[in-house]
């Protein structure tokens, strides 16, 4: 993820293959966001990183609560 | 009668592994390792990532990059250390921390040492195989580069026997280090020394954007004197570099050893 997150290069040089995967990763959207806000060239829509980075934390919280819930109450 | 038990010990002994001695140390890791290839696999994959993300990622944005005077492609100048660095961390993996666990807490040696077996055969034994580790990864590494049309040269036959230098300095030195530590939290030591090796150690760029002032640290670094062996191999341009850095990785390794030798025999023997 580190490595193939744009961080170092941009995700179009990668084949179309791993620029899917790129996309997926939630570093993606994080680099992106604080490259487009630190160089005040919004040349993509933050929302959708934004939208992208919050609907995956929801779904982190409330798996990690029902697993939790399972292990330690259920 | 314990003449006749030892003579008996000594028979096993050689008919598991006809060498005895260190090569029954490789022969234990080996079977150990049947049954965890997926560390083996993990180990090699790093270098290979760096080689994708950074030398082909990276080296799409640089256009001409001239080594010693030859224009090549940023992928291979980059390549060859991370060929260098794979030798590196296949050498310190066995090196290292699975030397601190079989000494500490298998107790591994403690049952070796029972047996014919000295403290010498168990340092030889463990640098033989560390070594052969590495010499495994460095092929594999090579035969990457060779299908990625990133070897320069005829000399790069000469890579995988540098490689094999490569593993000894570090399985040597890694090892004699390692019979310091006094718990997992000292190989934090060893995370602080690998991790900016790798990343200055003239890995990624040339080691002439250094300040002369930081450069000879770097130069006295044994990643960057691998670096730069392998890296003229590979791209076929050798310079009295490569002898320096011959010399000083079995200097450097067979220090390592003898020092690893005269610990296990204060560990083990006292």
């Amino acid at each position: 993820m580190f490595l193939f997150s744009g961080a170092f290069f941009p995700v179009d040089n990668l084949p179309v293959g791993l620029q899917v995967l790129a996309w997926i990763s939630p570093l993606y959207h994080g680099v992106e966001l604080a490259r487009m806000a630190a160089l005040g060239a919004w040349t993509s829509p933050a929302w959708l990183h934004l939208g992208y980075l919050a609907a995956l934390s929801a779904v982190g919280v409330w798996w990690s609560v029902r697993r939790l819930t399972r292990r330690l109450v259920a | 009668m314990v003449l006749s038990s030892v003579a008996l010990r000594r028979d096993v002994t050689s008919r598991s592994h006809p060498g005895g001695g260190p090569s029954a140390m490789v022969y234990r890791n080996i079977k150990h390792y049947r049954r965890a290839w997926l560390w083996f696999v993990t180990g090699f994959a790093e270098p290979v990532l760096y080689l994708f993300s950074i030398g082909v990622g990276v080296g799409a944005l640089v256009p001409g990059f001239v080594f010693h005077g030859e224009t090549i492609a940023y992928a291979a100048f980059v390549a060859p250390a991370m060929l260098a660095a794979s030798a590196m961390n296949g050498a310190i993996y066995d090196s290292t921390f699975q030397i601190f666990f079989k000494l500490k807490f298998l107790k591994t040696y403690d049952a070796v040492l029972a047996t014919p077996m000295t403290t010498s055969d168990v340092a030889r034994g463990e640098v033989a195989w560390a070594v052969t580790r590495s010499a495994i990864y460095s092929a594999f590494f090579l035969l990457v580069m060779l299908v990625m049309g990133l070897v320069g040269s005829w000399w790069a036959l000469l890579a995988l026997p540098a490689t094999v230098l490569v593993g000894l300095c570090f399985s040597g030195v890694g090892m004699a280090l390692t019979t310091f530590m006094r718990s997992w939290q000292d190989f934090e030591y060893v995370q602080l020394a690998i991790v900016p090796m790798f990343l200055f150690s003239a890995t990624f760029f040339p080691v002439t954007t250094y300040d002369p002032a930081v450069r000879w640290i770097v130069e006295l670094t044994p990643l960057y004197r691998s670096v730069v062996l392998v890296r003229e191999l590979c791209v076929g341009v050798v310079t009295v570099e490569s002898a320096i850095s011959v010399v000083y990785l079995v200097a450097l390794g067979t220090a390592g050893m003898a020092v690893v030798s005269r610990r296990l025999d204060r560990l083990l023997l006292r």
